[in-house]
């Protein structure tokens, strides 16, 4: 199901949507978004150029089984990380950075755990759509 | 600080060599057990310097706090019981990848085989060295899993692959009523951590609870010691490659059970219970798995069912609860992983050299295998209780604890001659398997038989040296060790006397009967019939567990049958029927259905346009008889609820709520278009309206639900949330803070079950587009 309309409209949406995603995922600590959303937002826009071009036209980047194990692993390994400096295992920590031109920066670990969420989403909903898509 | 880290470094090492070495797969068959034993010997060095102030008496704890609100802390602590087991896991392991690596082909799954190996290796020593019930817990089902995928190493055979499953279904049978029992005794004594409940024995076992848990505990140390009648798994896991056997068969896992029972000694010891339970289990045990190691002519099987014998005398020492009894069943421990550790590895070069492993194809070896010939005769003297082996300083302890003077029982006649009737089946097999294998006339071996590689041979040789060198020097090379360890075990300090001449006792003479009446044995069934093997013990305990497994699955396959039609529409008729008659049954026997009153906070403006547009483009949705009009009308569906998070302020809500509409939206779309093609939906009108009430029953059954729910009065939660999400969560965003961080683990499990869908809907699809094609 291919069409010139929406092979376009793929195309030149994909670069604002991912760039959205991203933008929802960082501003997910302090304002709506996050991993979750991000995750599906990518998701959606992937499968929009699969629909668009049909999937045998396009090459696969990264494997989405792969997104789901990464994600998972990223997730524990924060979870973790606290317990190598003592903590309870998934306690979190947060603190402000100053990076240049930026400025001021919040950073905390949630937000490394958040990009597990935002990975095994990504993961889980490419795989399913296109398991039925195949 | 540095023997915490050293102990939390033993079981990490291989852990992380586990986590590596699947990718480490170019270092080839040369270099993959290199590293592997590199590992190892890290960590056993770790072991053997902790083990010097272990030996001087001050056990290693390590505490890291887990998740201390359910009482799980990453608690580890080696006493002298750890030591032996971990040297033992260590040191046998170490033999192990050396033998393998002459054992396996340069073209089998090398990586695979030694990350699993080193997996195991983790796990086992993760038991050894908890210190918290919950965590043993953690680290025994490791352990299973990764049993089941070494028996399942050679996934190509339908008997490796039958082996691994039973041995997957019965040890975690066991590891799910061992996490029962570990639950209800933690729960009523309050503590999971082992140093607690030791410290309060008497009062843990007054607990009401104590003999259900204590029952359920057991459950799960029989099964995974292959105690009777459990013992089946056993045998049927030596589908597995002959290295794995001598490892986790002989050493290490099967010992996991006789682990906890001396763990869990200063606990339950002096109960009633205890007595009966794990000295008839091990006593039975002991009887038919001697017996049973007659009936077969395979070298592999034989060892595995003296092993279940030999782990049934262990556990029925553990059993009797007297001091002595549990120095001899420590002791016993590590003299019986040398001697069927070497055994299991010569039984790996028999079939290796020759091509068989079955006695009735084997015979003479000797002339061809003089050497090895050498090591498992003495390796099986040992395993008989023959002076000057280690296995003779055990058994003369083990004879020593079943008289009446160390023992009260009702027939003080009866442990010793069980005592004695076990010996003679050992010594029976023993010679069955020497002389049947090695001596005699040459068999018809499928292979030319020479003398193994060095690499395989000298394992053998070393743990055969190690049998002779304890019996001849037990003080200076057990004692030390054996003590710490049954100190450990008894909670106080003990001080074993190990000597190969005691006088003329009555252990001695013990000693001597089994040994000749396991020698009648063998005579007489050789002469009476050559080929005939002793009768069978009733239906086997395999059969059994055959035919619940069959039941199960035809029970199964029966129920899936009645609601699995491959309709959908069935499928949501027994999903919603299903959730409206709990949801009716719980208004029932709840609180019951509120009375209505007027909402708080009723929608006005904005808001009911919104919805009054929902309830449209639903109708439109149900009521239009096209399919893509439909679908588009549920997406509309789906983006007004948002437009109405919007007017309720909950930007995260209306975010999410678009995405996953256009994301559900896509997925209806792809299915519909791999449908076959039917513009116009025909049902019955009777179907139709059955549909229709159905659902207007659940739309109103839900919204009453909602609305008792919104009734009650509660206090929110929401104020703490909003108030400590910036300053303890650091973020602004308290939907986003309260997913990754408050209710991180939440979000964990949430992720993990989303892996584990996406698995399936791949692995259904894929099914279901085989049976198609």
């Amino acid at each position: 199901m291919t069409s010139l309309l929406l092979w376009m409209v793929s195309r030149i949406i994909l670069p604002p949507a991912l760039l959205f995603a991203a933008f929802l995922f960082v501003r997910g600590h302090n304002l709506p978004g996050g991993g979750f959303v991000a995750g599906l937002m990518t998701a959606a826009t992937i499968i929009l150029q699969y629909v668009a071009t049909g999937r045998s036209k396009l090459s696969e980047p990264v494997k989405a089984g792969r997104l789901i194990a990464l994600g998972l692993a990223v997730a524990t390994l924060t979870g973790l990380g606290a317990l190598v400096l003592g903590y309870p295992f998934m306690t979190s920590a947060f603190g402000h950075v100053e990076i240049p031109i930026i400025g001021h920066v919040e950073s905390s670990t949630a937000v490394l755990f958040d990009l597990g969420v935002f990975l095994v989403v990504t993961g889980v909903t490419l795989t399913i759509l296109l398991a039925i898509e195949d | 600080m540095g023997s915490s880290v050293a102990l939390l470094a033993i079981p990490a090492l291989p852990l992380l060599a586990a986590g590596l070495l699947p990718a480490a797969g170019r270092l080839g068959a040369r270099g993959l057990p290199w590293l592997a034993a590199a590992v190892t010997a890290a960590a056993l060095a770790l072991a053997l310097w902790l083990g010097a102030g272990i030996l001087a008496g001050t056990p290693v704890t390590v505490s890291v706090p887990w998740a201390p609100a359910t009482g799980l802390d990453l608690t580890f602590l080696a006493d002298g019981l750890s030591l032996l087991f971990v040297l033992l896991i260590l040191g046998i392991g170490l033999l192990v990848i050396a033998f393998a690596r002459h054992y396996f082909g340069p073209d089998e799954a090398l990586p695979r085989f030694y990350a699993e190996l080193m997996l195991f290796m983790a796990a086992m020593l993760g038991i050894v060295t908890a210190g918290n019930l919950l965590l043993l817990v953690v680290f025994w089902e490791l352990t299973s899993i990764a049993s089941f995928l070494l028996i399942g190493f050679w996934d190509r055979d339908p008997a490796a692959r039958a082996g691994a499953y039973q041995s997957l279904i019965v040890t975690g049978v066991g590891g799910l009523a061992l996490l029962a029992g570990v639950l209800v005794l933690g729960g009523a004594a309050g503590t999971f951590e082992l140093a607690a409940l030791a410290g309060r024995a008497a009062e843990v076992r007054a607990l009401p609870e104590a003999p259900v848990a204590l029952g359920l505990i057991l459950l799960g140390a029989f099964t995974k010691s292959a105690q009777v009648p459990f013992h089946f798994w056993l045998p049927s896991a030596m589908a597995a490659p002959t290295p794995v056997s001598a490892y986790l068969h002989s050493a290490t896992m099967v010992k996991a059970g006789i682990f906890l029972l001396a763990r869990l000694w200063p606990i339950f010891a002096a109960t009633e219970l205890w007595f009966y339970a794990v000295t008839g289990c091990g006593a039975a045990t002991m009887l038919v798995g001697g017996w049973t190691a007659l009936r077969h002519t395979d070298l592999k099987r034989i060892l595995a069912y003296s092993t279940v014998s030999q782990l049934g005398l262990i556990t029925m020492l553990y059993g009797l609860g007297t001091e002595a009894a549990a120095i001899a069943a420590t002791f016993h421990i590590l003299n019986h992983a040398a001697f069927k550790a070497a055994l299991f590895m010569s039984a790996g070069i028999v079939d290796h050299e020759a091509g068989s492993r079955d006695l009735a194809r084997l015979g003479g070896l000797r002339r061809h295998l003089p050497r090895t010939t050498v090591l498992v005769a003495i390796a099986a003297a040992a395993m008989t209780g023959i002076a000057p082996l280690n296995g003779f300083l055990s058994k003369e302890l083990f004879y020593e604890a079943t008289l009446p003077g160390h023992v009260a029982t009702a027939w003080p006649w009866l442990l010793p001659l069980v005592a004695v009737a076990g010996s003679a089946l050992t010594a029976a097999y023993s010679l069955r398997l020497v002389v049947g294998a090695f001596f005699g006339p040459e068999g018809t071996y499928p292979k030319h038989p020479h003398e193994p590689p060095a690499g395989m041979r000298v394992p053998v040789e070393l743990l055969v040296a190690l049998c002779i060198a304890i019996g001849l020097a037990p003080n200076l090379l057990a004692t030390p060790l054996l003590g710490a360890a049954a100190g450990a075990v008894v909670a106080h300090g003990v001080h074993p006397h190990l000597a190969l001449w005691h006088g003329l006792t009555p252990a001695l003479a013990m000693s001597a009967a089994g040994i000749t009446a396991g020698t009648l044995l063998y005579v007489a069934r050789r002469r009476s019939a050559r080929a005939a093997l002793p009768p069978r013990l009733g239906t086997s305990a395999g059969e059994i567990y055959d035919a619940l497994v069959r039941g199960l699955l035809a029970g199964a396959h029966g129920l899936t049958d009645a609601y699995q039609t491959g309709r959908l529409r069935t499928y949501v008729a027994v999903l919603l029927g299903t959730v409206l008659a709990l949801g009716a049954w719980s208004a029932r026997h709840g609180s019951g259905v509120p009375v209505l009153a007027a909402a708080t906070e009723a929608p006005q403006g904005t808001g009911v346009i919104t919805l009054l547009t929902v309830g449209g483009a639903a109708s439109v949705c149900a009521l239009y008889r096209y399919r893509w009009p439909s679908v588009l009308a549920l997406a509309l569906v789906g983006a007004l609820v948002a437009i109405f998070f919007a007017w309720m302020s909950a930007p995260d809500l209306v975010l999410t709520q678009l995405l996953v509409e256009t994301v559900t939206t896509i997925l209806v779309v792809l299915v519909l278009y791999f449908l076959p093609k039917q513009a116009r939906i025909l049902e019955p009108r009777a179907r139709l309206v059955g549909d229709g009430l159905l659902a207007l029953a659940v739309g109103t059954g839900a919204a009453a639900a909602i609305y008792a729910v919104l009734r009650r009065p509660f206090d929110s939660i929401s104020s703490y949330h909003i108030a400590n999400s910036l300053p303890a969560g650091g973020g602004g965003n308290v939907v986003n803070v309260i997913l990754v961080d408050f209710r991180g683990y939440d979000t964990l499990g949430e992720i993990t079950v989303l892996a584990i869908a996406a698995v399936g809907v791949l692995a259904l699809v894929r099914a279901g587009r085989r049976t198609a094609a």
